[in-house]
């Protein structure tokens, strides 16, 4: 009896593992939707030339050379990067912490933050996040969730089944109570997705990437690299493709479900994003986690000084 | 505990019995062929429609209530040729009663050809079926679909055959058109054009209607909605 009532237990906990990542945003898998688990070398090149093309180009980080302007304008980037994928924008006050937190690692003042500490900062904010949810909220990251269709996807590549809203909000509120208890196996199972979501993102952008993160396994990433990390497993962006290509997979999707105009702005549960609540390419809720998410990145830079 | 919690995620989506084996509680899994259409039809009439993976194999759909067996799947190909329109510019106010596509691979043996228009962006504005098909598929003809609504710009013109099973699956390819002659109106002077813009007539309004800005109404402006700022 015991048995089959941890059983179900374990079997609960797993789906409410579940909706809390489709609540952070579905920390999802890291391909693309139509790439095979088991890239090729080919498929590889292809996957890092679409990042050099979309964070690669579109973001200009900084150097250790660089100035204050050049701070400013990596921040900026970053901002507008994230902005026109997700509709999520930084505060000025953010950009001023992150721009003074950025700098103070560049310059040797403040040490870079190790892959272990950003694991740990977004397990922590998305389980305290979670005991503080209110019904509305998991409602309203429900319906930012949802598709054209009315699914929700757990995977923005479709890779683990579709889950119900109705299923999505009872499980929701379900992992709120674990954590309000302060469920040690929710923590440890949630550190363990993130840490796997964050390590194929670092691996990815090491590889197309180098010169930006080809240290971050061995000694960790500046705060603006944390910060896009943090939101692309937030949203399940994988920070590929330029604007250009991803409007054009826009169109293609568009004209492969003969959408009209009218149709289009019938719709109720879609945005002009790709990412982000009622994104086009995968809707999710990371504005829910990803505010808490960055406070604790940026208090622990402030405070992270050698 | 790990192993315990993650084995029981990925289980999650495969745990239970259905078709192909391969089934959650929500999902269906089907197996199709590499990079193919595929289209799945449920009870209600409801369709839903996407690629298989590029190496083939399994692809989740929802079950929306339904078991597995009620769900119909058919599959089609994308050929993606480049084809040609005659006339390839159109003028919108006196447009021509007809079209002429040159490519491969028209084919009319399960029923005439589908004819789409699309614009710029994607949208679809017109649809027709062809009324001939030359000997060897090379090329078609077809009504030009009512443009009386459509504005100047470059447009795409697919052409799509009918499978044994009456289902436009089989994507031939396409080919660009441009209609002028009639220019897009812009009514409130917003930058965003009265086809594209959720209130032609008020500027605060622009092309944004379900995202995440709050007011926009009357004399309120626009401004991102505080839940969205970090």
């Amino acid at each position: 009896m015991r048995l089959i009532k941890g059983l179900q237990r374990r079997r609960s906990m797993a789906i409410a593992l579940a909706v809390a990542f489709v609540l952070v945003g579905g920390a999802a898998v890291w391909h693309a939707s139509k790439l095979p688990a088991e890239a090729s070398s080919k498929d590889k090149q292809e996957s890092h030339k679409r990042l050099r093309k979309g964070v690669g180009s579109e973001v200009r980080f900084a150097s250790a050379a660089a100035n204050a302007q050049q701070i400013d304008e990596a921040v900026r980037s970053t901002d507008e990067f994230i902005h026109w994928r997700s509709g999520l924008r930084m505060s000025d006050e953010t950009k001023t912490r992150l721009a003074k937190a950025e700098s103070d690692v560049l310059k040797g003042k403040a040490r870079l933050i190790t892959l272990d500490e950003l694991t740990d900062n977004l397990t922590t904010a998305v389980v305290d996040r979670l005991a503080t949810l209110t019904d509305e909220e998991i409602q309203e990251a429900a319906d930012a969730s949802t598709d054209e269709h009315g699914d929700i996807r757990s995977r923005a590549d479709g890779k683990w089944g579709v889950l119900t809203k109705k299923g999505l909000i009872k499980q929701g509120k379900s992992g709120r109570d674990w954590s309000q208890q302060g469920d040690s196996a929710l923590r440890a199972g949630l550190r363990t997705m993130i840490e796997e979501e964050v390590s194929d993102r670092v691996v990815k952008l090491s590889a197309a990437l180098p010169e930006q993160f080809g240290q971050a396994s061995a000694q960790g990433v500046t705060p603006t690299q944390a910060l896009l990390i943090a939101y692309s497993v937030a949203a399940d962006d994988p920070l590929a493709d330029s604007r250009g290509d991803i409007e054009q997979m826009i169109v293609q999707k568009r004209m492969d479900a003969r959408q009209t105009r009218e149709e289009k702005k019938a719709q109720k549960n879609v945005s002009g994003r790709p990412y982000g609540p009622r994104g086009l390419v995968h809707p999710s809720a990371p504005h829910l986690f990803f505010k808490a998410g960055v406070e604790k990145l940026l208090s622990r830079s402030e405070g992270g000084k050698k | 505990m790990k192993k315990i919690l993650l084995a029981l995620m990925l289980s999650l989506a495969f745990i239970l019995p259905g078709c192909g084996g391969n089934v959650s509680q929500n999902n269906c899994g089907f197996s199709g062929p590499a990079n193919a259409i595929y289209l799945v039809i449920y009870p209600d009439g409801e369709r839903l429609s996407g690629f298989t993976p590029v190496t083939g194999g399994l692809f989740l759909v929802p079950k929306r209530g339904y078991t597995c067996n009620q769900l119909s799947v058919r599959y089609g190909i994308s050929l993606g040729f480049t084809l040609s329109a005659s006339p390839s510019s159109v003028y919108l106010p006196s447009p021509p009663a007809s079209v002429t596509m040159s490519g491969q691979s028209f084919d009319a043996t399960y029923g005439m050809p589908r004819v789409d228009y699309f614009d710029s962006n994607g949208y679809l504005v017109g649809s027709v079926g062809a009324t001939s098909v030359s000997n060897g598929g090379t090329s078609l003809q077809a009504n030009m679909p009512n443009l009386s609504y459509v504005y100047s710009g470059t447009y795409q013109v697919k052409v799509t055959n009918k499978t044994y099973d009456g289902y436009y699956l089989n994507i031939v390819g396409q080919a660009p058109m441009t209609g002028w002659g009639r220019d897009r109106p812009d009514s409130d002077g917003d930058g965003w054009y009265d086809d594209e813009d959720c209130n032609p007539y008020d500027p605060y309004f622009t092309n944004n209607c379900n995202t995440e800005t709050c007011g926009g109404y009357g004399t309120t402006p626009r401004y991102i909605c505080d839940g969205m700022v970090y």
